[in-house]
């Protein structure tokens, strides 16, 4: 009787609520009560030739994961779907072999105690056994917002901080590629959709706004971002509202 | 059945557990507008040598924003459950305090950086109560239109930029040139 007493309190104390997404092979966490992970395997997804083919797979597929949109804020039931919904974070990277890959995800973040609070937090490095580690090329940081708000602070100075340990710009067999952090989100919640995503380009100062419509992908400039010391500590954004035209700014 | 039905009662209530483990706040005041922390620089008050005054109201404002995101009793959890690997700025207005609470990125090195994960708090000075707070993400209900939608431009982009193309910008002219430096050579 106390071997079941046991298991009962124990289940509710350890089991009760795990997410089914523990057991998908997509996804990588650290051990419970054992430090973030440090390095993010590869790959997930790939090759692709080119980076947008790989961009709107890694898409489709973090959206695809439980609880990767929370929906419209003005739909009933937000505040529930709010709280239960998760940020996952990848790499998209480039091999000596010119090709572009997708790392598996992850959903490690810091515990909120009232869970308004969504991180992720994504290693700096990624391993694929087939290269060296030096060989890889650190192209998007991937991310979702549940919701679909714009990049946060923490986003531009995560993205800012990793170029300065990856380089801000690689050679590719498409061009001179630079590093970007980019947030997807989906309109609906369930099924859930690649509907669009923001974007940040460190060496431009660019912030974008991806929507797909009717008509295809439409990209708009909405703000360009300046920072003020060499820590990455303080920035200014200034606001724009305009397409995305070669040769126009930000 | 007496066990599942046991079994399924402790399985529910240790979802409570998890799902509730603060008291609940205070209702909170939605009309309260956030300003925009992004438009103007920020004054440090770390220069060395120089001597800085702040209220005490401001200081209550402070420690109430960080009592409440980053718990004391949470600190040993990780190092960004410590409140000195984040990084504070205070704007104030009437009787309100605006405390956003941002993580450093020097703090934990060579540990994961965060993806979001910081927020926004208002405080009322003359009483020190918490009256909004508003994390990375979530929907600011001041502004409208809500969704994700909001405020996209019709005016067409060109169509010869791949999507997600980071290729076709201009360098930024104040980027800092010592981050250049950093990185591995092209392959």
């Amino acid at each position: 009787m106390h071997g079941f007493w046991r298991a009962c309190v124990g289940l509710s104390w350890l089991g009760g609520c795990a997410s089914p997404a523990a057991l998908d092979p997509d996804l990588v966490r650290p051990a419970a009560g054992a430090a973030f992970l440090e390095e993010l395997p590869g790959p997930l997804l790939g090759p692709f030739e080119s980076p947008s083919d790989a961009l709107l797979a890694a898409c489709g597929k973090i959206l695809s994961k439980p609880h990767a949109s929370s929906g419209r804020a003005d739909h009933p039931g937000f505040d529930a779907r709010w709280r239960v919904s998760s940020e996952y974070c990848a790499w998209l990277y480039y091999t000596p072999d010119h090709h572009y890959v997708v790392s598996r995800l992850t959903d490690q973040s810091r515990v909120d105690p009232v869970q308004r609070s969504k991180s992720c937090l994504l290693p700096s490095r990624v391993v694929d056994a087939r290269y060296p580690p030096e060989a890889l090329r650190y192209i998007y940081a991937l991310h979702n917002h549940p919701y679909g708000s714009a990049l946060s602070p923490n986003d531009l100075r995560f993205i800012v901080a990793e170029g300065r340990v990856h380089g801000f710009e690689s050679e590719t067999k498409t061009g001179r590629v630079r590093l970007s952090i980019v947030a997807f989100f989906s309109n609906e919640v369930v099924p859930s959709s690649c509907d669009g995503f923001h974007q940040f380009i460190p060496l431009t100062g660019q912030l974008l706004k991806w929507t797909r419509a009717s008509s295809g992908w439409r990209c708009e400039q909405t703000g360009r971002v300046t920072w003020h010391d060499v820590e990455a500590l303080d920035f200014t954004i200034e606001k724009l509202h305009g397409p995305c035209l070669r040769g126009t700014g930000p | 059945m007496r066990r599942l039905l046991l079994v399924g009662a402790l399985l529910f209530v240790g979802c409570m557990r998890r799902q509730g483990t603060s008291p609940a706040p205070s209702p909170e005041a939605r009309s309260i507008v956030f300003p925009d922390f992004s438009s103007q620089r920020a004054l440090s008050v770390d220069a060395p040598g120089k001597v800085y005054a702040l209220d005490g109201t401001l200081l209550r404002a402070m420690v109430l924003a960080a009592d409440a995101f980053l718990p004391r009793e949470q600190e040993g959890r990780s190092c960004w459950s410590r409140r000195e690997a984040w990084r504070f700025r205070i704007l104030r207005e009437g009787d309100i305090a605006f405390v956003r609470m941002d993580a450093d990125p020097r703090a934990c090195a060579p540990v994961v950086l965060l993806l979001d994960g910081g927020a926004i708090y208002a405080v009322r000075l003359s009483d020190g109560r918490i009256l909004r707070r508003l994390h990375d993400g979530e929907p600011d209900s001041t502004l409208a239109p809500v969704g994700p939608d909001a405020g996209a431009t019709d005016v067409p982009s060109d169509p010869s930029i791949p999507v997600g193309d980071t290729t076709w910008g201009e360098a930024h002219p104040a980027f800092p040139s010592q981050w250049l430096d950093a990185g591995t050579p092209a392959p």
